[in-house]
C-alpha cells in the first residue's frame, strides 16, 4: 500500500507508529483499512488567543469525541457540561502523542475548558509550512524548539482507539481534584468523533499542558 | 513455555526439496516459491518484491478467494523497497516513497537476522565445551559432526494499555521520634518508629505491554526460548531471504488464542491496591510471529555426543548437553572411603588391644563401615552436563 496522497499523489506524512497519514500538501488525512487508504478532510481550529506568541505555530492532532455520559451527582462531568454551555460536551483525546503525560494533561485540560473552536475544513498547510527537524541528533534542539514533526503533527491514535482513550481522559478529569477517590462509577458511550488540528506553540513553561501552549482564548489565563 | 498446541498456522520446512512453485511473478512470469511462513518474496529473475494478494469471489477456490502475487516494487519508480524505518513501512531506495505493509492471516511475520556464520557458531560451541566445568575431557576435544541453522517461531502480542486504577494500599512508613529523657541533661533520644499507613492509589496507565510465547517446542531441538525485549532489530520474513539450508520450524497455535492470552495478562492490575477499582482498556493490538535463528551443533567423540544450541542473533550459548566427567566425584568418594577405612582400622586395632570397652569399639567400627558402604552405594555417576542460558525460558 503506497503511502501517497489520493488527491495530489505526493508522499504522505507519518511514521511507523502513525494510525493515519497526513498529506502536508493538500491537507487530506488518509485512514488505512482493508481496502487501502481512505482519505478524509479533517478540521483545523483558528488561532483565537489574544496574547502574543513568538514561536512557530504547530498544529496538533486531537480527536474530539462526542459522548453520552451517565455519572454520579458528585461527578466532575457536571462541571464540564456547564463549561460547554450551549454546545454539547466533548472529550478531547490528543492524537499526536502516546506519551501518558501528554494524553493525560492536555486531554484533561481541553476537556475541562471545552474551548469554543472556530473550525475550518482542511489544514492551513499553505500559510505556515516549515520543514521537520528530523535527523537532528542534538537533544537540546528538541528542548529549545519542541518536537521535530514540523507544522503538522502526526496522527498516532486511530478512530477506534480514540474511543478507548476517551475513557482515560474522562477518568483524568474525574480524578483531578478528588484526593480520596477509591472508585468511579460511570458509563461513557462514544457516539462520534472528529479529527481536529489545534494551533499550539512549544513552550517549556507550560508545565501543566505538557509544554504545549494552545493558541486558544480559553487558555489565555494560563499564560504567565 | 505456554503452548496452545491448537492448530498449525504455517507449514514450513525449507530443508525439504522445494515442491512445484505455486506462484508466478506478475512482472516477468518466472516461477516464484512462496513458503507459508513468508509475507513476501523476491523474484529471483526480475528482482520484484512480491506479496500475497487475495481476490475475492473466485468460485473455483474452495474458500471463495484465490491467492495470487502482487508486485510491491515502488509504485513511483519501480525501485527496490527496504525496511529500515520500522516494522510497518518499507521505503523505496531510489525515490524515497514509503509503502505500508499489511499483514496476512491477521498477523505479520518477522525474523531476526542471523549474525553468526556456521564457523563462528562452531567456535562459540567449541569454546563452551573447552571451558565449561564438569565436562568429560574426551568431549572437550570432540569433532563437529553437524551444524544446522534453525529458525524457531515465537509469538509476540503487543498492546497499549490505557486506564486508571483507584483504591488504597497499606504501606510501612518510618518516622523519626524525638524524646527527651526525664531528669537527665543528656541529648534527646531519637529513634525510628514504623507505622502502617493507608495510602491512596490513583494511578494512570498508558503503556505498551508485550507478551511472548514460544510457537514451537524449543526442547525438540535442545534449546530454550531466548529472552526478548521487543526492541531487537527485525526484518520482514521474505521468501528466499533465509540462509540456504536453514530449517524454518512450523508455528503452532493461532494468533487469536495468543492475542487473548496476551490481552488477559496485559489487563491485569499492577498497583497491588486493596478495594481496587480498575478501568483498563487495550488498544493498538498487534500479533506477530517472530522467527529466531538458532544454530544446533552436534559434537562427537567416540560413542559420546554433545549437543550445543548457539543463539544465532547474539552469539551466546542458549542450551547445551555434554558428557560429564566423574573424575572429581570419584576422587572425592575414594578419599572419603579411605578416611573411613582408616577410622575402622583404628577402631578394630583398639578393640583388639584393649580389654575394656571392646564391644563399644566394635559397634563403632561396624557403624563407620556401614556409613562407608552406604556412601558407595548411593554414589551415582553424572552422565551429562546440562546448561541453559539464565535468561531463557
Amino acid at each position: 500500500m503506497p503511502l501517497l496522497c489520493a488527491n495530489c499523489g505526493l508522499p504522505l506524512h507519518g511514521g511507523d507508529e502513525a494510525a493515519m497519514f497526513v498529506c502536508e500538501n493538500c491537507g487530506l488525512v488518509h485512514e488505512p483499512g482493508e481496502e487501502g487508504l481512505t482519505p478524509f478532510l479533517p478540521f483545523s481550529a483558528a488561532i483565537t488567543t489574544r496574547l502574543a506568541y513568538a514561536a512557530d505555530v504547530q498544529y496538533l492532532a486531537v480527536w474530539r469525541v462526542a459522548v453520552q455520559v451517565t455519572a454520579g451527582p458528585d461527578s466532575a462531568w457536571h462541571r464540564v457540561r456547564k463549561a460547554a454551555g450551549q454546545q454539547p460536551p466533548y472529550v478531547y483525546v490528543p492524537a499526536f502523542s502516546l506519551a501518558r503525560m501528554i494524553v493525560h494533561r492536555l486531554g484533561a485540560s481541553l476537556t475541562e475548558r471545552q474551548p469554543l473552536l472556530e473550525l475550518v475544513s482542511g489544514l492551513p498547510v499553505d500559510s505556515m509550512r516549515r520543514p521537520a527537524l528530523k535527523g537532528v541528533d542534538d537533544p537540546t534542539i528538541e528542548l529549545a524548539l519542541g518536537p521535530d514533526f514540523g507544522t503538522i503533527s502526526p496522527v498516532l491514535v486511530g478512530r477506534e482507539d480514540s474511543h478507548a482513550l476517551a475513557h482515560f481522559v474522562f477518568l483524568a478529569v474525574e480524578s483531578y481534584d478528588k484526593h480520596e477517590l477509591h472508585s468511579v462509577d460511570y458509563q461513557l458511550e462514544a457516539t462520534g468523533e472528529e479529527l481536529l488540528f489545534l494551533p499550539a506553540v512549544w513552550d517549556p513553561r507550560q508545565v501543566h499542558e505538557s509544554n504545549w501552549r494552545l493558541l486558544l482564548r480559553e487558555f489565555d489565563g494560563l499564560v504567565a | 513455555m505456554q503452548s496452545t498446541g491448537d492448530t498449525t498456522a504455517t507449514e514450513t520446512r525449507q530443508a525439504e526439496p522445494p515442491a512445484r512453485p505455486a506462484f508466478e511473478c506478475p512482472q516477468c512470469g518466472a516461477d516464484v516459491e512462496m513458503p507459508g511462513y513468508a509475507d513476501a518474496a523476491i523474484c529471483a529473475f526480475c528482482g520484484s518484491t512480491l506479496t500475497r494478494h487475495r481476490r475475492t469471489g473466485d468460485v473455483a477456490a474452495p474458500t471463495g478467494e484465490k491467492r495470487s502475487l502482487r508486485s510491491v516494487q515502488c509504485s513511483q519508480c519501480a525501485g527496490p523497497l527496504s525496511a529500515f524505518e520500522g516494522r510497518r513501512i518499507l521505503v523505496c531506495e531510489r525515490c524515497g516513497v514509503r509503502v505500508a505493509v499489511l499483514a496476512h492471516d491477521g498477523f505479520s511475520r518477522w525474523c531476526f537476522p542471523c549474525r553468526l556464520s556456521k564457523v563462528e557458531a562452531a567456535e562459540t560451541a567449541a569454546r563452551w565445551l573447552a571451558e565449561h566445568p564438569g565436562i568429560d575431557p574426551a568431549a572437550r576435544s570432540s569433532r563437529l559432526l553437524d551444524a544446522q541453522l534453525v529458525y524457531a517461531p515465537i509469538w509476540e502480542h503487543k498492546v497499549l494499555i490505557a486506564g486508571w486504577e483507584f483504591g488504597y494500599k497499606l504501606v510501612t512508613k518510618a518516622e523519626a521520634v524525638h524524646r527527651g529523657i526525664p531528669g537527665s541533661f543528656r541529648e534527646e533520644e531519637t529513634r525510628l518508629e514504623l507505622h502502617t499507613v493507608k495510602e491512596r492509589v490513583k494511578e494512570p496507565y498508558l503503556q505498551e505491554r508485550r507478551y511472548f510465547e514460544a510457537a514451537t517446542d524449543f526442547a525438540s531441538f535442545g534449546g530454550r526460548r531466548p529472552r526478548l525485549t521487543g526492541r531487537e532489530l527485525m526484518l520482514p520474513m521474505l521468501a528466499g531471504e533465509i540462509e540456504p539450508g536453514a530449517t524454518v520450524l512450523a508455528a503452532q497455535g493461532d494468533a487469536e488464542t495468543v492475542a487473548e492470552t496476551g490481552r488477559m495478562i496485559a489487563l491485569q492490575p499492577v498497583s497491588g491496591a486493596h478495594s481496587l477499582s480498575a478501568h483498563l482498556t487495550s488498544l493498538r493490538e498487534s500479533t506477530a510471529l517472530l522467527y529466531y535463528p538458532m544454530w544446533v551443533l552436534l559434537f562427537g567423540a567416540g560413542e559420546r555426543y554433545a549437543k550445543i544450541v548457539v543463539n544465532g542473533r547474539d552469539g551466546s550459548v542458549n542450551s547445551a548437553v555434554a558428557p560429564a566427567s566423574n573424575r572429581a566425584q570419584l576422587a572425592l568418594l575414594a578419599a572419603r572411603v579411605t578416611a573411613l577405612a582408616v577410622v575402622v582400622a583404628v577402631l578394630v586395632t583398639l578393640a583388639a588391644t584393649r580389654s575394656q570397652g571392646r564391644s563399644s569399639l566394635v559397634a563403632a567400627a561396624v557403624i563407620v563401615s556401614l556409613i562407608a558402604v552406604v556412601m558407595v552405594w548411593r554414589f551415582k555417576p553424572v552422565r551429562e552436563v546440562e546448561y541453559h542460558d539464565v535468561f531463557s525460558s
